[in-house]
């Protein structure tokens, strides 16, 4: 891959770059230590809250969402990166418009347009 | 207004860096991007 990716200037789908941390590439938190380190059960419960605490406050501030993809992919350039496609491409670009100027646990966001619209052929070649 | 999904507050939406209260997203970014702050985590693009 050529990492020289297509910048789109309409589309659905938003790219909140490197915006998931899994607990599986942080150092544990006191919470996680106590309840038995990183086991199976500890990191699904993890992902859940986090893909709800995206989806809701996306919804409510921007729009309707087709889809949300969130990778756990370990690539450097994939890791922890989020796809929402949403139902309008205005929300879209109002997504990336309001994203790129608000914080999300101690970090700004990363926001783009991706021309990425069907996930199942989605392949970095 | 328009109802909102959320059961309760986010944690984590809106939660600045500690000591950088008082500058805006964009700030921060201008200031990564000039070499002036670290990039947390992961190489950005």
């Amino acid at each position: 891959c050529s990492r020289q990716h297509n910048r789109p200037t309409y589309s659905q789908t938003v790219l909140l770059n490197h915006m998931y941390r899994s607990p599986v590439n942080l150092s544990l938190t006191p919470e996680m230590q106590r309840l038995g380190g990183l086991t199976e059960e500890v990191l699904q419960t993890h992902f859940d809250e986090f893909f709800e605490d995206i989806y809701v406050e996306l919804v409510d501030k921007y729009g309707p969402i087709e889809e949300l993809n969130i990778c756990e992919n370990l690539g450097d350039h994939l890791v922890g990166n989020i796809y929402v496609m949403f139902k309008r491409e205005e929300d879209a670009q109002k997504a990336v418009d309001g994203l790129n100027n608000r914080w999300y646990n101690g970090q700004p966001i990363y926001a783009e347009l991706s021309p990425v619209t069907d996930f199942r052929e989605a392949c970095c070649r | 207004s328009k109802k909102s999904r959320r059961k309760k507050p986010s944690q984590f939406w809106d939660v600045p860096p500690p000591g950088f209260e008082h500058i805006t997203p964009l700030q921060y970014k201008a200031l990564q991007a000039t070499g002036q702050l670290p990039v947390a985590g992961a190489a950005l693009p």
